[in-house]
């Protein structure tokens, strides 16, 4: 009973929010709408990475990467093959999954610390392509003339069109969450070994979780080459990956909707408020700074006892 | 026969810590592993796992060869393994941690969607009733009483219904009240599963009370293998305890 | 001659590489001995090269290269103050927070220098070039070369024959051991932290005439000191030498050779190496 209310709890919290976000959208200025689409787009991209973070315990710390993918693939499939929208999305979309699929196995071949810095290598190596090949990606100017869906082109209706693909994600992402994978994946994060002594393969496990976290961050690139009609660099830079990895911390990577507040906080500050102050980047270092000392589990926190008799029996 | 090591050897370069170890364990066997610090049963237990690996012999399970398999395969074909200090998922619920490790039992590891928050209710419940840790359901882990996170592990481990259940040092730093509890827990769950034990275990009333056999291991080696009776009042092993050098 | 202007890329490849391994060489002390990646070492490094450029223009390069290390240098102190409750925690926590301290430098930086380029003319004596065989061998190359090769030198004099060099050497081989011997291991620390940041600010100082110095290239150096530590071994400083010099040369052979895809060497060896020898080429493998 209690877990029928809960599971209903959470739906009736996720339609207040995308009413919320609805309305907001017609009562806000363009300049704000535009930057909520940016939002919605970045928690996307914050959540697809918290599930290595926050639930696995993994360090993807070049994950900007499979925005990239998306973005670039995406906008290249567009402009430079001529393709429409849709099979351009598919085929961002599958270039995306092979991707995450061949880097994912080499990244998990050794420890914890060679997968950190595999996924910092591919990072490097893929902004580097997109920064020099340019010739084929444009190089440090991208590309510009990426189109939105065509009912969808001026600013509010694309906010509801990423509204409806980022909440789609969402409810998705939510029912993995809900999923026994989910609950090995946290069984990853907190003991991988006696995760192994149940009899699970690891390394499998690990690649599926990174595929599917792959995945999420190509979506989100795909929306983003829409939002900003265009590709850039910057989608693919290790700068990308580190305010991705801030998000999480931020908002809290303990909790599924942390990393999206986290999204929220890191875009307006660095968007709104470098109009007001000039040293964003610096406040931006101070709350990060901030967070990892004082509060490891971002704003959302960590899960606390239960039971107010544990207090006493705290085990050394 | 339901283990069975040939020749077993692990060196840390130059230091042999388990040497040509041969053992024979019975399905159903209690078979306890007894020995001063240091005598290479932890490694052992770690070799028979392949959580080392072995520099030289071979372990069968049930018949088929097991010797370089990766411990995960080794661990799916029915072997649990509970260690000196416990490897618990620590924040996670008592609940979730034994859920965890029916999901894996019972298939469910891909299932990506699920419309029921807590998925194998029923089977989390049976273990956690017959662990006695029912009420601590809701409880992190973390923060269970030392006692009670054995308890746990070995839920967890049962939760698995593997065949060969390894134990290392189960009783470690309880009270002896509590240490007979969990031993008369394993061997009620053991034989309600018709489990085979190895346990390594240094107080040697647990062993002398719920072993079938012993095992008496010195500087790596076997020395002794025998019932209760015959390792009492074997002149080697009360040597070796009496700390007198065994040329 | 196409081979004079081979030795000419020559040097400025040995010599870049040179500096580049200053840098490493603190990142590898730092991380053998503390166990910490200071991520913020490319911030420092122009933290370096801007303070070269404030005082040149009151006082010169010479000044410059002695007073502006020291001032990276305590700030490096102040910044190990705020790591110390990182130890033994993730790589991730690690990355965080020098970022963290990355950017609050790059904007305090952006703050006190403005956000456009600036460049130094270098020393009159220096910027002429050396003609041989006849072409012109640019002579502030020369000069960062042996001036890095100075200090390298006496990094390994420091390092082998100072009484502070055996501490260091000390905590790297045993930690907890130096702790019993009753030294404070927290101010030795310190002291290593400070060390490390001192070679990229000297790093930074060498580098500032000939580079257009910008607050945002400190990610850039990053990189390249991420690249050179993996390939030679985060806790080998002979890695990082040979990686940093191989590096160094690589990009100046190859941007006069190659068309634009030998930029990708240096990560395609980090992967490679990460793949086939994951301690670096001159790291010990961890059992």
């Amino acid at each position: 009973m209690l877990q029928a209310l809960a599971r209903n709890k959470s739906i009736g919290f996720g339609v207040i929010v995308v009413i919320v976000l609805s309305v907001l959208a017609l009562v806000l200025p363009t300049y704000w709408t535009q930057l909520l689409t940016r939002v919605l787009i970045m928690a996307l991209f914050a959540t697809s990475l918290n599930f290595q973070v926050g639930y696995a315990g993994m360090f993807p710390l070049g994950h900007s990467m499979f925005l990239g993918l998306g973005v670039y693939s995406f906008g290249l499939l567009f402009t430079k093959g001529d393709l429409a929208l849709t099979p351009a999305f598919g085929g961002a979309l599958l270039i995306s999954i092979m991707a995450s699929g061949i880097i994912g196995y080499l990244c998990l071949r050794g420890d914890s610390m060679t997968f950190a810095l595999l996924h910092l290598g591919f990072n490097i190596l893929l902004y580097t392509i997109v920064n020099k090949w340019i010739s084929f990606t444009g190089g440090n100017a991208g590309i510009v003339g990426i189109s939105r869906p065509g009912l969808f082109s001026d600013t509010q209706s694309f906010y509801y069109f990423v509204l409806a693909a980022v909440s789609i994600c969402y409810i998705l992402m939510r029912i993995l969450i809900n999923s026994p994978f989910a609950k090995v994946t946290q069984g990853l994060r907190e003991n991988e070994e006696r995760l192994r002594f149940l009899g699970i393969n690891i390394r499998r496990f690990q690649l599926v979780i990174f595929i599917i976290s792959g995945l999420f961050a190509a979506v989100a690139g795909i929306l983003l080459a829409m939002l900003d009609k265009g590709v850039f660099p910057t989608d693919i830079s290790l700068t990308k990956s580190a305010e991705g990895l801030m998000m999480c911390l931020i908002g809290g990577m303990f909790s599924f909707l942390g990393p999206s507040l986290g999204a929220a906080i890191v875009v307006i500050i660095s968007t709104v408020t470098s109009t007001y102050i000039n040293q964003w980047q610096g406040l931006l270092g101070i709350i990060i700074i901030a967070c990892v000392i004082g509060f490891r589990g971002g704003i959302l926190g960590r899960r606390k006892s239960k039971l107010r008799l544990s207090k006493e029996r705290v085990h050394q | 026969m339901i283990l069975r090591t040939i020749d077993l050897v692990k060196d840390f370069g130059s230091l042999r810590a388990v040497d040509n170890v041969s053992l024979d364990i019975e399905g159903g066997e209690v078979r306890a592993i007894i020995g001063p610090n240091g005598a290479g049963k932890s490694t052992l237990l770690d070799l028979i796992t392949n959580r080392s690996h072995p520099t030289s012999g071979s372990v069968y399970f049930r018949g088929k060869e097991i010797t370089n398999l990766p411990p995960f395969t080794i661990a799916s074909k029915g072997i649990g393994r509970c260690f000196q200090i416990s490897k618990l998922f620590l924040g996670l619920t008592t609940f979730e941690n034994v859920q965890i490790a029916c999901i894996s039992k019972w298939g469910k590891v891909y299932h990506m969607y699920s419309f029921k928050n807590n998925v194998l209710d029923h089977e989390v419940t049976k273990v956690l009733d017959s662990i006695g840790l029912n009420e601590m359901a809701d409880e992190l882990a973390g923060y269970l009483s030392y006692g009670d996170q054995r308890r746990l592990e070995i839920g967890i481990t049962l939760a698995m219904m593997p065949t060969l259940l390894l134990l290392d040092e189960p009783t470690a730093g309880v009270s002896r009240g509590e240490g007979n509890d969990l031993m008369r827990l394993i061997k009620k769950l053991a034989a309600e599963q018709a489990l085979t034990i190895i346990f390594i275990e240094h107080d040697m009333d647990m062993v002398f009370n719920y072993a079938d056999k012993i095992s008496v291991m010195h500087q790596g080696r076997v020395i002794a293998t025998g019932i209760p009776d015959e390792i009492r009042n074997n002149s080697l092993v009360q040597n070796i305890y009496l700390g007198e050098k065994i040329s | 001659m196409e081979l004079i202007g081979l030795f000419r890329q020559l040097l400025i490849g040995i010599s870049s590489g040179m500096v580049i391994f200053l840098m490493a060489a603190g990142v590898s002390l730092v991380f053998s001995g503390m166990n910490i990646i200071n991520f913020g070492q490319g911030a420092f490094f122009i933290l370096g090269a801007f303070l070269c450029f404030s005082i040149v223009n009151v006082l010169n390069l010479w000044w410059a290269l002695i007073l502006a290390p020291l001032v990276v240098a305590i700030l490096g102190g102040l910044t190990e103050f705020l790591l110390r409750p990182l130890y033994g925690k993730s790589i991730l926590y690690q990355l965080l927070l020098t970022m963290g301290v990355a950017f609050v430098m790059v904007d305090g930086m952006q703050a006190i220098w403005g956000k456009s380029i600036r460049t130094i003319p270098g020393p009159a004596f220096l910027s002429s070039t050396l003609p041989f065989l006849g072409l012109d061998f640019p002579t502030y190359y020369i000069f960062i070369l042996i001036i890095s090769g100075l200090v390298a030198l006496g990094l390994w004099l420091m390092f082998e024959k100072t009484k502070l060099g055996m501490l260091f050497r000390a905590i790297i081989s045993d930690r907890e051991m130096v702790g019993n011997l009753g030294i404070n291991v927290a101010l030795l620390f310190n002291v290593m932290f400070m060390f490390g940041v001192w070679l990229s600010g000297m790093a930074g100082v060498l580098m500032a005439p000939i580079i257009g110095i910008d607050a945002q290239m400190a990610l850039q150096v990053l990189f390249t000191l991420i690249v050179v530590l993996v390939i030679g071994g985060l806790k080998s400083m002979r890695g990082a030498f040979f990686a940093a010099v191989i590096l160094g040369i690589t990009n100046a052979l190859g941007s006069m050779l190659l068309p634009w895809f030998y930029t990708l060497i240096p990560a395609t060896l980090m992967i490679i190496v990460l793949l086939i020898k994951p301690e670096g080429l001159f790291g010990k493998p961890e059992e």
